[in-house]
């Protein structure tokens, strides 16, 4: 471990370099985000960005206390009460937290579909699904005929049988698969731009999970719809998101591509992360870890907030918060970006402990 | 590749978000509920201390000073036969509390072992335990309470004790609920694999975390009682007249129809505040942040209650 | 395949809820046996069962037929007498999903430990407290987490204390129901390296329950999946991981998330 000469990388790089090669203009823009939270102001996002471009999946992944659900409610505009939201969400250049009253629903009901954890706790069990289904066209004063052909379309493509005698019934008669795949359904319905799906799958067994992204994947391509995907899970959202958010204590520590991530992480948080996930295939003497547990906003000091878990860190990681740098093909948050990407760090931060084979398809 | 072996203690040795802080013991209740607890204290003490605080004697009649307004010698002034209303309401304060502390002490002590014992065992035994419940909930209250009078007469002990078999139930079945819930948690069945006794596990572990809302309940409880004893002993069938007792001297009609509505006001003014301060500090105590919506949902509660019963 | 004494025998485990013909059927026919200081896996999909079998082995659930030996004892009934309990705690203990739920929320972690240690051993308080010093050492806590209640612990800290308190009765067995499946992923991994650690420095065996196949292959000897309440297939790690002879292990094993995965992949299978 040489002492690093902490060089600062391409500092004049700083502006958008979101998604090489995107032509049209994006659709969502998250500009420095800060939201706290109860009446004395408990910091939960700091200086969040995203852009994401009309009909691209972006995974926001980040363990507990990072923030990434809350991000995806500022988007939504679900804040909760005596929430202080600082910054700008611009839904096609339209600041988001200035929607008030009509336009807000306006915005709701057509730009953005919210997919929940737990489908059971998020559709009301009193109702049959399809009333379920059709209540934002009631709502808006649609034709509930036109309505119901379309819901019944939608849950067959979903590959749900028979899905007319399916809408008769109750949550209750649904499995929780079934039940995540009309939550689903519901967002589809009302065609809008933007999926929010905040860990749709992980109140799921494994074989429904891969079935129920595997369908949505499918949909989402074929409507042409944006979607933003929170997860714990970093390999899930690899394999279902072409660009990775990494969050942390409420920020942004890394950015890129889910197959740069996959070959060359930068930050050490993203590399112990993927590390520190269990291999399906190979027993380990040792598990890597990341030391320590994750904090949150509150708890992080006025540098990087994974200095203190940081295995490679400075005397300065503690003091200054490095900022949000192109650094090869991401966009890292890390005074040693440099170093670890020319991998004169590997040794301390593997890349990975798995073969470096691709698509372990197997079976 | 090698994995960097991580060692544990290195782990321990950062522990994130470690408060080396004693649990709290202090309550920190925000003002209002602050303000509730000073009410009840004061008044607690004025029961308690009456004959050194009081200044007179309750019951002694001054006859030239009927219906005087407040003077030197009657801060509040006196009643129809002359009798200083700041003493008496002073020394009603011991019997207006003294029953509700009765109904709730003999509602919680016959309902704890009941709830434990459904919680616990559930199945056959919760059941029986529940129709019980549901036989003392079919009869309502204040009747039961009227009907208890009418067989052995007026007074305040005959009303406390229908007043605490009428709520008996809905201490029971909340203090159930939440010890349902509370024993259904994972640390209950670690402690049973443990080996450790059922006995130890109720009282030491289950009664312990269940305390803030049992003690919240009991509050609000006690609100009520007081309510309900104060009713019946405006209607006279609790505390009987020369006794010195809120309720009994709310119901001085005389007074307001000769122009001297004062005590029947003081004493009403007590009751409002000590039952609003029982509110308050009751939902606090069980958890909850006493909003005005709240303490009115709880007035309304009650009303719901005892209109459903009729 | 266990050697010669197993501390866990499961034969033709069965456990219904309800009447025969209306019940509902949870664990159908299940049969393994665990030798010293080895681990076992089960594994499954939810209502496939594997929670039913560690509640009946920790006596908190009678069977409804076939036999649960613990230790070569018969745990098929419950434990009514606390002495019984207590003896059966010696010998199998449970390590809960939950940490914000598995321990009692207002009492000191030191205490909770004692608690444990008292019962399964005579020592005497200044024996007592250096015991519980040892155990939390052992899991990698210091000395001052004693004095803090579960509140100021997180999720990972909070698992280390239930086995802490688990150690306390120095077990033959430890039951971990989906114990590290709630914790953040950078923490799982302290928390496995951990039970390996454990395991290897006394002979302890786990009968460890969970869906992540990751996981399992981390740290089991056999594995058993199950479906449904009834077994599809049992065997060493090697034979159920690597050449799964039933479509249903294929199955999840394709379904489970890795590098180079897409839900795509999982259906081909």
């Amino acid at each position: 471990m040489s002492p690093a000469s902490s060089t600062r990388v391409g500092a004049g790089a700083a502006g958008d370099v979101g998604a090489p090669g995107a032509p049209s203009s994006p659709l969502l823009q998250v500009r420095d985000l800060n939201l706290d939270l109860g009446d004395h102001g408990v910091p939960i996002l700091r200086d969040v960005e995203l852009t994401l471009d009309p009909g691209e999946a972006l995974g926001v992944v980040g363990e507990s206390g990072s923030g990434k659900s809350m991000t995806l409610k500022c988007i939504a505009r679900l804040t909760p009460p005596r929430a202080i939201v600082r910054g700008e969400v611009l839904v096609d250049g339209v600041d988001v937290n200035r929607l008030r009253g009509k336009s807000l629903r306006r915005y709701r009901q057509s730009q953005v579909g919210y997919v929940f954890q737990d489908p059971r706790a998020a559709i009301n069990p009193m109702h049959t699904i399809g009333t379920f289904l059709l209540e934002a066209a009631r709502d808006r004063g649609e034709d509930v005929t036109a309505a119901r052909e379309q819901a019944t379309s939608i849950l067959a493509s979903m590959g749900i049988t028979d899905p007319e005698r399916r809408m008769r019934q109750y949550p209750f008669e649904f499995s929780g698969g079934l039940l995540q795949r009309v939550m689903i359904a519901s967002v589809l319905m009302a065609q809008p731009r933007l999926l929010l799906a905040d860990e749709p799958t992980t109140a799921l067994d494994v074989t429904t999970q891969a079935e129920v992204l595997a369908l949505t994947d499918r949909l989402r391509r074929d409507r042409g719809l944006a979607m933003i995907f929170v997860t714990h899970d970093l390999d899930l959202a690899m394999a279902v998101c072409r660009r990775i958010v990494v969050l942390y204590a409420g920020r942004v520590l890394e950015v890129a591509d889910a197959g740069t991530l996959q070959t060359a992480p930068v930050h050490p948080y993203t590399r112990g992360l993927l590390a520190s996930r269990p291999p399906l295939e190979t027993k380990l003497p040792q598990i890597p870890v990341v030391p320590g547990t994750p904090v949150s906003a509150a708890q992080a000091g006025p540098g990087c907030p994974f200095a203190t878990r940081c295995p490679v860190r400075l005397p300065q990681c503690a003091e200054q918060r490095p900022p949000l740098l192109l650094q090869g093909r991401s966009r890292v948050s890390c005074h040693r970006a440099e170093e670890i990407a020319a991998g004169a760090l590997d040794g301390v931060l593997p890349l990975t402990h798995r073969p470096a084979q691709g698509g372990g398809t197997g079976a | 590749m090698t994995a960097p072996a991580v060692d544990p203690d290195l782990v321990a040795a950062a522990p994130t978000g470690v408060r080396p802080a004693r649990p709290r013991r202090s309550l920190n209740l925000g003002p209002t509920a602050a303000l509730a607890l000073g009410v009840l204290v004061a008044v607690t003490l004025l029961a308690a201390l009456a004959p050194m605080v009081a200044p007179g004697d309750p019951n002694s009649a001054d006859l030239l000073a009927t219906f005087t307004g407040p003077s030197p010698a009657h801060w509040l002034g006196a009643d129809a036969t002359g009798r200083d209303i700041a003493s008496r309401l002073i020394y009603g304060a011991r019997t207006s509390l003294i029953g509700p502390a009765v109904i709730v002490t003999l509602s919680l002590v016959v309902s704890l072992p009941l709830a434990m014992a459904a919680a616990w065992h559930g199945g056959v035994i919760a059941f029986l335990i529940n129709r019980v419940l549901d036989i003392i909930f079919s009869v309502p209250g204040l009747l039961l309470a009227i009907l208890t009078v009418s067989l052995f007469g007026p007074g305040l002990w005959p009303a406390v004790i229908s007043l605490a078999v009428a709520y008996l139930p809905y201490v029971a079945r909340l203090t159930m609920a939440a010890a349902e819930h509370e024993r259904r948690l994972p640390y209950i069945d670690a402690l049973s694999v443990q080996g450790q006794s059922v006995t130890r596990i109720i009282s030491f572990h289950l009664l312990r975390n269940l305390a803030p809302v049992i003690a919240g309940q009991a509050t609000i409880t006690f609100a009520y009682a007081l309510i309900d004893l104060a009713s019946l002993s405006f209607l006279g069938l609790a505390v009987q007249a020369p006794t010195a007792d809120w309720g009994v001297m709310m119901s001085d009609r005389d007074a307001v129809l000769q122009g001297h509505p004062g005590q029947v006001i003081a004493a009403g003014t007590l009751v409002v505040a000590t039952v609003l301060s029982l509110f308050v500090l009751g939902s606090r105590l069980s958890g909850d942040r006493p909003t005005p919506r709240g303490i009115l949902r709880l007035l309304l509660r009650r009303r719901a209650q005892q209109a459903g019963q009729r | 395949m266990s050697t010669d004494r197993p501390v866990v025998r499961v034969e033709h485990l069965v456990k219904r809820y309800g009447s025969v013909e209306h019940g509902h059927t949870a664990v159908n026919d299940v049969s393994f046996s665990l030798g010293e200081g080895r681990t076992i896996a089960l594994v499954g999909e939810s209502g496939a069962g594997k929670s039913t079998v560690g509640t009946i082995l920790t006596g908190l659930q009678a069977a409804t037929s076939g036999r649960v030996e613990v230790c070569g004892e018969d745990r098929s009934r419950l434990a009514h007498s606390a002495r019984l309990r207590r003896h059966r705690g010696s010998q199998l203990q449970i390590v809960a999903q939950d940490p914000f739920t598995s321990l009692d929320p207002r009492q000191r972690i030191g205490a909770a430990i004692a608690e444990a240690v008292g019962l399964h051993t005579p020592l005497r308080q200044q024996a007592r407290r250096e015991r519980v010093l040892e155990l939390l050492d052992a899991v990698g806590l210091s000395p001052t987490h004693a004095d803090v209640t579960p509140r100021a612990l997180s999720g990972g800290q909070r698992q280390r204390v239930a086995i802490a308190r688990a150690l306390a009765a120095q077990p033959r067995v430890i039951v971990l129901d989906e114990a590290v499946s709630a914790l953040d992923v950078s923490v799982q991994a302290q928390i496995l390296n951990l039970l390996n650690d454990l395991r290897a420095r006394t002979g302890v065996a786990y009968v460890f329950i969970t869906h992540d196949l990751g996981v399992v292959r981390q740290i089991a000897d056999e594995v058993i999946v199950l479906r449904h309440g009834r077994i599809v297939e049992q065997g060493t790690l090697e034979e159920v991981l690597d050449s799964p002879s039933e479509p249903y292990t294929r199955r999840l094993i394709a379904s489970t998330p890795r590098p180079g995965w897409t839900p795509a992949s999982a259906e081909v299978a």
